[in-house]
């Protein structure tokens, strides 16, 4: 009997097979880097446009941005970055009317997978440049808690469950920065601005601006 | 499980032995780190249950494990994983006369088969690749507190933890880079894993799409 679960392990094979049996491309005009960056946003990153009528609708400005990232330099002149931005989601909706209704706290991650190309203005040690990119991916999950005033003499029983933001794809990066490098590392401070499609509720702000700095490590070609 | 690792050992080391240059098989140990980018588990619960009972469970802060790691003919490398979690969650159930609120701390470990092609020989690599979820399981404990709000007398109880029914088979996909020093390896991922969706209804089930990034150390052992 054949089962999906074979013909996927057959199909890894397979690929595997044909990967294996063609030779590998030249790499002489190729270097890979993997490392760190970390930022601050100069603006809000999330936000809510609910209309204060019943609820209001508030979120924490995030201290910082942080992940790993990867890197491609190509020819000494190109750089491709593809990065997983952390920054923390710490919202909250509360009841006006009745303003003794619950609160909810929303408690969640955000990492986002933008894709940059970039291009090196001069070859030297300490190098400009500047380019663009897309977000390849944004995902935002998380916890909503209720917290209730119970009565005197009674019990309130919270809602716990799953929060997860509303995808704002395609969003556009633009950046421009410096390179300084190293024997073994890159360093590359930069402004980044990040453009995202438009939601309503709870979202990602529009328009981002915020400035980082990336360690990389790098081995000579 | 076996049979398919099986069946991919076999095309991979069926390959042309022409392109390779450098010993057959080298094994290498370590451990791997990670941060998960989204939650682990969730709440799957449908029907009556569904609308009077909430879950919630916190995104894993970190992942960790070790891992072996054996590498074919400089190209093809097969890396068994063993990746702890942590689990943490909290739930309640609506009642007028017996509210109940629930935590939940636990462990989760992931057994991940993957298969990568080292696609570029610079002096850091670039691989790709994908296997299957050899095994997995979840362990721990969840303490119900219950209030009889006539009395005002709480219960409390503890109940092992276990996501349930099973979510195998499950798939992943793997991408990252490697770079090799004359003992140590590091290798820096981006993984994803799909699992099979839940057959019933329940409390505790696995989040069907996980990306994580992990990042490998391993020392360079036995050669051939």
């Amino acid at each position: 009997m054949v089962t999906n679960t074979s013909k996927t392990a057959a199909a890894i094979g397979v690929l595997a097979f044909l990967a294996l049996s063609t030779p590998a491309f030249p790499q002489q005009h190729l270097e890979l880097q993997f490392g760190v960056r970390a930022g601050v946003p100069l603006t809000n990153s999330f936000a809510s446009d609910t209309p204060v009528i019943s609820v209001r609708e508030t979120v924490n400005r995030p201290p910082l941005t942080v992940g790993p990232t990867f890197e491609a330099v190509l020819y000494d002149r190109l750089l491709i970055q593809l990065d997983a931005m952390y920054r923390s989601f710490r919202g909250r909706s509360q009841s006006i009317n009745p303003p003794t209704g619950a609160t909810f706290e929303l408690r969640a991650a955000s990492f986002e997978f933008p894709v940059v190309f970039d291009y090196f203005l001069s070859k030297r040690n300490w190098r400009p440049y500047a380019g663009g990119g897309v977000v390849a991916g944004h995902v935002v999950t998380g916890t909503i808690e209720s917290h209730l005033t119970a009565a005197a003499g009674s019990v309130e029983t919270p809602f716990e469950g799953q929060f997860f933001l509303k995808n704002q794809l395609p969003a556009y990066v633009a950046n421009g920065g410096l390179e300084w490098n190293t024997v073994g590392l890159a360093i590359r401070p930069e402004v980044r601005y990040t453009h995202w499609n438009r939601k309503r509720g709870f979202h990602t702000k529009q328009n981002q601006v915020e400035i980082s700095v990336g360690f990389s490590l790098r081995r000579s070609r | 499980m076996v049979r398919y690792a099986v069946l991919i050992a076999v095309l991979i080391l069926a390959c042309p032995a022409g392109a390779f240059s450098q010993s057959r098989v080298e094994l290498q140990f370590g451990a791997r780190v990670g941060i998960p980018f989204n939650i682990s588990m969730e709440s799957r619960l449908t029907g009556v249950a569904g609308g009077i009972s909430s879950q919630a469970y916190d995104r894993s802060p970190f992942s960790a494990g070790p891992t072996f790691t054996a590498l074919f003919y400089d190209r093809v490398a097969v890396e068994l994983d063993s990746l702890y979690k942590p689990i943490r969650g909290r739930g309640g159930a609506f009642s007028p006369t017996l509210p109940t609120t629930s935590s939940t701390h636990g462990s989760s470990w992931e057994f991940p088969l993957v298969a990568d092609y080292q696609l570029v020989k610079s002096p850091v690599r670039l691989y790709l690749g994908g296997g299957m979820m050899a095994g997995e399981t979840t362990t721990g404990t969840t303490e119900i507190r219950t209030t009889d709000t006539r009395t005002g007398v709480t219960t409390v109880r503890t109940m092992e933890f276990h996501a349930f029914p099973s979510q195998l088979p499950a798939y992943i996909v793997n991408g990252g880079l490697e770079w090799r020093a004359t003992r140590i390896v590091i290798r820096p991922e981006l993984r994803y894993t799909r699992w099979s969706p839940v057959s019933q209804g329940t409390d505790a089930a696995r989040h069907r799409s996980q990306f994580e990034y992990l990042i490998g150390f391993s020392f360079r052992g036995y050669k051939h």
